[in-house]
């Protein structure tokens, strides 16, 4: 009796082993930054598998991932998620990864190959293999198949064979071939490859030989590249213009000031972003100022992405999953900027094991804990950064500057849980607060909260539903310490969003319709005293306003070489009271001698604006390697920052739309041609064309703060940006790099009048730099050294400069030109940075690796302005301000287990 | 804002390896030399001025008289002529404005063209309190860009706020001015020691604004009107009287001043206004859109002082040097010719007595 349970047990367990199949097989491994192609041969040999893929043509790409006891098929959707392969489980329980177009959504990704027969045996093409005069024999023979293109007779990688008789799989090479060993006697081969027809070949296999296969071309329809992904031909394939896609490997690469890498400084090395220069906040997009740029971190509005003046942005590279930013085309999800969307996400916490990382550097430094509440379910990652600056200030010998202070902090968290399969939902928090003050003379300082919290829901299989609430504040404030006269000085912005969005993929469309909302609520500025200050307490009350949109979205694969991404959105913004609405003679210019009344309004709404948003992007691919796209947005916007300095500064002022302040419409055209070769090489070939209706300009000394007719600071006029772009990027290698070349016009118009800029002419924007040349470079000189150079070159930037001087009550007053009709020297600059993996072996637990940077190699005194001052009472003097006057070396430290 | 300007940069130049330096900078010819007309009317006896110029290049001398004006100054039905004097400008002596009376400057220049200034009112007299000094450490900038920390000495004025309590804003500013005594050495021969008062003015550069729109109280209490940061030899043996001239001014005035101390105090950093040409309130009789530079102002003044004697001075900032610390052999000039100093003059003011 217990020899036949024994029996029966044994029997159930061979059963329920051999309904487990390759693809339950547990692994547990970790990989930092590895390619893909490292890591699927580190899982073959490490776990015994036997994954069939093409290691040649396997995208470029790195990843981080940890697996603990996970199941091969979550390792490897994991792993395959972002890169257009899918993979299959063949009948002798070969698991074959290939491109999507070869294993489809249907066929990949499952646990059995169950492809359907679509091609009956009359299709099949039928050969001998061997000599006719052979007999078939026991022996085994080895037959070797060479795929080649009938036109070309270029050999096909990636091809999926397929012996029908046995369920046995290969992947064709490089080279285009693939081999069985089989013993002699009939099979039936279906081979399916990449845009061609898929084959049916009958085999009469007698002894070991070659056979050449020749395959035909089949139109077919390109998957849209997704925004995670880049590869060669990104540019090629995509729909969009204009879309810069960023990772943090690739922010990691680039040199860093003071050993911080960043998001902000790396989109500079994207042709037609600029900045102003070091220490300036924000970035310029095509021609646009920095309040034009939509910055979202996890859909949540960035009204300040800025840290320290604007060395450093807000968002931690460590948590940093991917990023994008729209210079071109932007498609109608989004709105409210013209310029740019910069859509920054930070990853989701671990949901399976505790992770800790985080890096020591000169100026800051940095931890995030990744912790799994429930497993494959709930996840939190905390994350935090601090500068110490404070204490190295503390350092400096001068006595003001040691009593000085610059400091920041950061912390945000994110919390993901799955309800299931289908559902989740992902709350995610950032604080910040950042402090300046020199002495006990002045400071500034704000404070930065967003909230968000995204609720998806996958519908069906081609239907999705997402919801945005989200919410954020910003507080600035200025301070002097000098009594009598010391003050304080408050203002501030929040907001309340909420957001909703309907995803539907059918056929070759896929459509976003969506609807969104905005509350924005003003702070008012708010004067105060600073202790025994005679300063009285003033309040200037700001506008609030609210802004609702709908729009619709359709990405449209017409045919493979003909695409595109077509949108309407609907904009409406009402500005609401309370508040003080002043009229005057003339409103279209408003003066304060023309001031004729103020009404306060105490509630409801005082102006509404509204415009419809059409936006269109087309791309037409002539050959496989090659696109022209051609794209038209018209773009609403009803917020701006006030600012009436050289450049802006952090603790600018938000403004919304009024009766007086009209919103800011852009039509925005562009025109590209895109292309790739030998798989390695991208080119891009961009021109652009930009109107700007409404926008505003700052009368000669005019006053922002607390000024409660902020309308009569201002003057009203148009504007444009025209540039081209062209650029050539190596991928795909051990050395990548970028060059490129922008030239680039931005430019203002204010009607003719007394209050005109520049008698009504034409004249460059702050941020005009015609000509730009970018280079980068990247080299993996080993699996542990990387070695990274950056080099900028552009026009400096327009500077009213001076035209004359004169006496006044002996005052020497220096008379200037019109406005920005000099400009600064030329500016260029070279970074270096070397990173070292300090860890020999790649499934180290503890990871760690050391960057050595030098910003501005050759110690190049960039003029960040020009100023003049009388000081020997004989002679006016000039003045450059460098604001980095020297080479900085930094060296940081990142680890991670 | 100069001084906030100033240490902005030094902070970064100690923290980020910043750097300033002069620059060349190549400006455009001006394709026509713009009119500047500039002048002060103040409660006081005179004389009063008004400077008729055009401007000069940049890096130039500061002022390019035009001679041969008719300036005259009106107020209601009167016209008050001035007088050319030696150095081009325009003087009227002996007449004393009246508070609350409107004025204007009429200017024709020799070609006929007609210029006049927007009438204004005299402004009442403000009662300045009493003026102040103390010693600090501060940061200042050499002719070579380079910033150092030097010792300086700090004045300060209390003064009344007249009427703050009504509504009624005040709008001053703030005008120093430095007087010593130098005393020659006995030089032998037929040679009388005598003394000279020596006045310096203090750097116009510096422009001390005051609005009492956003102050609390009656009174205005340690503004800081003037830094006196180095101390040049023979200077003073006794004791420095800084003179505070303070001139009460209307709203317009004001707001010229605080745009002109705009242009005075740029430090190339993010907080500077842009700059721009700077219209006064003087404009072409025929042409309105002509650009005029220049300001004619209004004020009632009133003075207060303060004295620093050369002792604490020497224990504070340090830097004094006698005539009697050289070889008598070398003494420079102005030990026995004390005259040939600047602004010197062996009138004794009157205020002294």
């Amino acid at each position: 009796m217990r020899i036949i349970f024994s029996i029966l047990i044994s029997i159930l367990f061979v059963q329920i082993l051999a309904g487990q199949d390759i693809l339950d097989k547990r692994i547990s491994a970790a990989y930092e930054e590895d390619k893909v192609k490292f890591i699927l041969q580190d899982l073959n040999r490490r776990f015994d598998l036997d994954l069939k893929y093409n290691a040649d043509n396997l995208p470029n790409v790195e990843g981080s991932y940890s697996f603990k006891d996970t199941r091969l098929r979550d390792v490897l959707n994991i792993i395959l998620k972002d890169l257009d392969f899918n993979y299959l489980l063949s009948k002798t329980g070969k698991v074959v990864i290939a491109p999507k177009e070869v294993v489809t959504d249907e066929m990949g990704s499952k646990d059995t190959f169950l492809k359907d027969e679509k091609l009956s045996a009359d299709d099949a093409e039928q050969y001998i293999i061997g000599s006719r005069d052979l007999q078939r024999g026991n022996d085994t023979a080895i037959i070797r198949v060479r795929l080649q293109e009938v036109e070309t007779f270029n050999p096909i990688a990636d091809a999926v064979v397929l012996i029908k008789n046995t369920g046995a799989v290969e992947v064709s090479d490089i080279s285009g071939e693939f081999s069985f060993s089989l013993k002699p006697g009939l099979y039936t081969l279906e081979i399916t490859a990449l845009s061609h027809e898929t084959k049916l070949v009958e085999l009469d296999l007698r002894s070991s030989d070659l056979l050449e296969l020749n395959l035909t071309k089949k139109a077919y329809l390109i998957e849209e590249v997704v925004i995670s992904g880049k590869g060669a031909a990104h540019n090629v394939k995509q729909t969009i213009t204009g879309l810069e896609l960023l990772n943090k490997k690739e922010i990691r690469k680039l040199p860093a000031f003071m050993g911080e890498a960043d998001v902000i400084k790396s989109l500079l090395s994207f042709t037609g972003v600029s900045s102003i220069g070091e220490g300036a906040s924000g970035f310029n997009v095509r021609g646009g100022s920095i309040d034009q740029n939509l910055i979202l971190q996890d859909g949540a509005l960035v009204f300040n992405p800025s840290h320290i003046l604007g060395f450093f942005s807000i968002f931690n590279p460590d948590v940093v999953s991917n990023s994008a930013l729209y210079k071109g085309h932007i498609p109608a999800n989004f709105g409210g900027r013209i310029s740019s969307v910069l859509d920054v996400n930070m990853r989701e916490g671990n949901m399976e094991f505790t992770t800790v990382s985080g890096s020591i550097g000169a100026i800051a430094s940095k931890l995030t804990v990744d912790l799994p509440l429930a497993q494959n379910k709930t996840s939190l990652l905390i994350s935090g950064r601090s500068s110490y600056s404070k204490y190295l200030i503390g350092d400096i010998r001068d006595l003001d500057v040691a009593r000085s202070l610059a400091n920041f902090y950061d912390v945000q968290g994110k919390l993901t849980h799955k309800f299931s399969d289908n559902t989740k939902l992902v709350g995610s928090y950032y604080q910040s607060k950042d402090r300046f003050r020199f002495s006990d003379e002045f400071g500034y300082g704000w404070t930065n909260q967003i909230a968000n919290l995204r609720l998806g829901h996958i519908l069906s299989d081609d239907l999705s539903f997402s919801a945005d609430l989200s919410y954020g504040k910003i507080n600035n404030q200025q301070f002097t310490l000098d009594n009598p006269l010391a003050f304080t000085l408050d203002s501030g912005i929040g907001y309340l969003n909420f957001k909703s969005q309907v995803l539907n993929k059918r056929g070759a469309h896929l459509i976003k319709a969506g609807i969104e909302a905005i509350s924005y609520k003003t702070s008012p500025e708010q004067l105060g005293p600073n202790e025994d200050s005679q300063i009285k307490q003033l309040s200037v009350a700001k506008e609030d306003g609210r802004e609702l949109a709908v729009y619709v979205n359709d990405q449209f694969e017409i045919n493979q070489q003909l695409s595109l991404d077509a949108g309407l959105r609907y904009s409406v913004f009402q500005q609401v009271g309370p508040a003080t609405v002043n009229t005057y003679a003339d409103d279209l210019n408003p003066t304060l001698d023309q001031s004729k009344s103020s009404q306060q309004i105490d509630g409801g709404v005082i102006k509404t604006y509204q415009g419809l948003e059409p936006r269109i992007s087309i791309r037409y691919a002539f050959i496989k390697q090659a696109s022209i796209k051609l794209s038209y947005n018209r773009i609403n916007q009803y917020i701006h920052l006030v600012s009436n300095t050289a450049t802006p500064t952090p603790v600018d002022i938000w403004q919304v739309s009024n009766t007086h302040i009209k919103p800011l419409v852009a039509n925005n055209y562009s025109f590209g041609v895109f292309g790739t070769f030998d798989d390695q090489y991208d080119v891009a070939a961009d021109v652009y064309y930009k109107d700007l209706e409404n926008t505003l300009d700052y009368k000669d000394f005019s006053a922002i703060l607390l000024n409660p007719h902020l309308e009569t600071a201002v003057v009203r006029g148009v504007g444009r940006a025209y540039g081209a772009e062209i650029s050539i990027e190596k991928i795909n290698s051990a050395i990548t790099g970028k060059i490129s070349y922008n030239y680039s016009r931005t430019e203002r118009r204010t009607p003719p009048g007394i209050t005109s800029v520049n008698r009504g002419n034409w004249f460059p924007s702050n941020f005009d730099q015609p000509h730009t040349v970018k280079a980068n470079f990247n080299w993996q000189i080993s699996k542990r050294a990387t070695f990274s150079m950056n080099f900028l070159y552009n026009t400096g930037r327009p500077i009213t400069g001076v035209s004359s001087n004169y006496l006044l009550q002996n005052v020497i007053v220096t008379n200037f030109s019109d406005r920005n009709d000099f400009r600064l020297p030329d500016y260029h600059r070279l970074d270096m940075s070397y990173t070292f993996n300090l860890n020999r072996r790649k499934s180290a637990r503890f990871k760690s690796d050391i960057n050595l940077a030098l910003y501005n190699v050759y110690g190049r005194k960039n003029a960040f302005s020009i100023f003049y001052r009388q000081l020997e009472r004989v002679q006016t003097n000039a003045y450059k301000l460098s604001v980095v006057g020297a080479t900085i070396p930094s060296i940081s430290y990142n680890f991670s287990w | 804002m100069v001084r906030r300007g100033i240490i902005y940069i030094v902070f970064f130049s100690l923290f980020f390896s910043n750097c300033l330096e002069p620059f060349e900078f190549e400006t455009q010819a001006e394709e026509e030399k713009i009119l500047v007309i500039d002048g002060q009317l103040t409660t006081s006896n005179g004389p009063h001025f008004v400077r008729v110029s055009r401007t000069t290049a940049f890096g130039q001398k500061f002022i390019d008289p035009i001679r041969g004006v008719e300036v005259n100054l009106i107020s209601d039905a009167a016209i008050y002529n001035y007088k050319e004097n030696a150095e081009g400008a325009y003087v009227l002596n002996g007449f004393k404005p009246e508070v609350g009376k409107e004025y204007s400057v009429e200017v024709t220049l020799p070609s006929g063209q007609q210029y006049i200034s927007s009438p204004a009112i005299m402004p009442d007299m403000v009662e300045a309190d009493s003026a102040y000094h103390s010693f600090d450490t501060d940061i200042v900038i050499s002719s070579t860009g380079v910033e150092r920390e030097a010792k300086v000495l700090d004045v300060f004025v209390n003064t009344n706020i007249p009427n703050n309590a009504e509504g009624e804003i005040s709008y001053m500013r703030w005008f120093t001015e430095e007087l010593f005594i130098f005393p020659e050495e006995g030089c032998g021969g037929l040679h009388q020691p005598k003394s000279c008062f020596v006045s310096v003015p203090g750097n116009p550069q510096n422009i001390t604004l005051f609005s009492s729109e956003n102050i609390d109280g009656q009174k205005l209490e340690g503004l800081q009107v003037a830094t006196k940061t180095h101390m040049p030899i023979f200077h003073f043996k006794a004791a420095l009287f800084f003179s505070v001239y303070q001139y009460r001014i209307d709203k317009d005035a004001f707001d010229y001043w605080t745009k002109l101390r705009s242009l005075t105090s740029q430090s190339g950093t993010v907080f500077d206004l842009p700059p721009a040409s700077l219209r006064g309130n003087i404009q072409n009789a025929d042409d309105p859109a002509e650009l005029v530079l220049g300001y004619f102002e209004l004020a009632s003044t009133d003075t207060v002082r303060t004295r620093v004697l050369s002792s604490e001075y020497k224990e504070n900032v340090n830097g004094i040097v006698f005539c009697s610390q050289f070889d008598r052999r070398n003494w420079p000039e102005e030990c026995c010719q004390c005259l040939v100093l600047d602004g010197a003059s062996t009138v004794r003011p009157s205020w002294l007595d």
